[in-house]
C-alpha cells in the first residue's frame, strides 16, 4: 500500500460495497457524462468532527482526516464544499476523479468557519482573536503583508 | 516588497517557532466605494510549507480568518490575522496567501465571496454592483514566501 492510499484503510469495506454498487451500474446503465459516478475525496486539517454527513447533496463518510463518497457528475463547488466543512471541520482539499476546488475556494469554503467564530461587531482590526494572541506572553511569529485594496464606483454620502 | 516580507518572516519566524502554535499575519486593508449590501468583510489566510504552496495549494500548514464592519461602503485598517498552525513548528512556514472576502446581506442571508470573484468581469459570480473604479488599484489576494 502506498502512503497516497494508506488514507484509504479505514474505508476499505464501504470503499469494497462502493466499488460493487460501480461495476453493476457500469454494467447495466449505459454510462454518460452526467450519469457516471465519481469518487469524491476530502482532506481535512483535523481529525472529522461526525463519521457520517450529508452536504451538496452527498452523503460522506469520513474517518480521520479524510471523508470520501460517491456521486454522479464529478463536479465540485463550494458550496458543497462549505456544507461539509461546517459539519467536520476545516478543509485541506476537496476533489472528485476529474475536478478539484483551487486555493481560493478552499479558503472560501472555509470562511464558514470563520464566520462561526467571528469577532464581535464594531471593533474593526481589534478582534478577540488578537487580544488573545497579544496576551501570549511569548508573541508569536508575525509578517507583513501588502495591501489589500478595492475601490469601488458607489458613492457614499459622509457618515454623520 | 515580497523580499521585505520573506527577509522579515525569517527573522521573525526563525527564533521563537518551537512552541508557536499561533502565526500572525498582518495586512493592511483598504477597500471604498462598495455597494450598500455589503456589511462585513474579511480577510482569510493560509499557510504553508511548500514554497510555491501559495499557489499550488500543496503543503497546507494553517489558516486563519479576521472579520471586519464595513461602514459607509468603506473600511481602512490594518489586520492582524491569527493563523491557527496544523504543522508543529512555524519554522516549517514557507509561504502564506492571504484573500480579501466581502461579506453581503441577501435577503437577510450572509453571503461571502472573494473580492476577486465579484469584481472580475471574467468570473461566473460577477456583479455588476462591484465593479472596480476606472484606473484604480485592486488586489484581492496577497501571497509570497515566509
Amino acid at each position: 500500500m502506498t502512503a497516497s492510499t494508506r488514507f484509504l484503510e479505514p474505508f476499505r469495506p464501504a470503499l469494497a460495497a462502493a466499488l460493487a454498487t460501480a461495476a453493476l451500474a457500469v454494467a447495466v446503465l449505459p454510462v454518460g457524462a452526467a450519469t457516471q459516478s465519481y469518487s469524491y475525496r476530502v482532506e481535512l486539517a483535523g481529525t472529522a468532527k461526525k463519521r457520517h454527513a450529508h452536504a451538496g447533496n452527498v452523503d460522506w463518510e469520513c474517518r480521520g482526516k479524510y471523508c470520501i463518497a460517491s456521486a454522479r457528475g464529478g463536479n465540485v463547488s463550494v458550496r458543497g464544499c462549505r456544507e461539509l466543512a461546517s459539519q467536520v471541520g476545516r478543509v485541506v482539499s476537496y476533489r472528485s476523479e476529474i475536478k478539484h476546488l483551487g486555493g481560493d475556494q478552499i479558503d472560501e469554503c472555509n470562511a464558514v468557519l470563520a464566520s462561526d467564530t467571528s469577532p464581535p461587531k464594531g471593533a474593526p482590526g481589534k478582534a478577540a482573536g488578537l487580544a488573545a494572541t497579544a496576551a501570549r506572553p511569548d508573541s508569536p511569529p508575525r509578517v507583513t503583508t501588502e495591501e489589500l485594496t478595492f475601490t469601488g464606483v458607489h458613492n457614499w454620502s459622509p457618515v454623520k | 516588497m515580497l523580499g521585505a516580507v520573506a527577509l522579515l518572516g525569517a527573522v521573525c519566524v526563525a527564533p521563537a517557532t518551537a512552541r508557536a502554535e499561533i502565526f500572525t499575519i498582518e495586512t493592511p486593508v483598504s477597500v471604498k466605494g462598495l455597494p450598500p449590501e455589503v456589511i462585513d468583510g474579511a480577510v482569510t489566510c493560509a499557510v504553508f510549507t511548500e514554497p510555491d504552496g501559495n499557489s499550488s495549494n500543496l503543503g497546507y500548514g494553517g489558516f486563519g480568518s479576521v472579520q471586519f464592519t464595513v461602514k459607509g461602503g468603506a473600511f481602512l485598517g490594518r489586520l492582524r490575522v491569527p493563523v491557527q498552525l496544523d504543522v508543529a513548528s512555524a519554522s516549517l512556514l514557507r509561504s502564506y496567501r492571504c484573500t480579501l472576502y466581502f461579506i453581503r446581506n441577501v435577503g437577510g442571508e450572509r453571503k461571502s465571496a472573494t473580492a476577486a470573484r465579484l469584481s472580475d468581469p471574467r468570473s461566473p459570480d460577477y456583479r455588476e454592483e462591484f465593479r472596480r473604479a476606472r484606473g484604480s488599484r485592486f488586489a484581492g489576494e496577497v501571497g509570497g514566501s515566509l
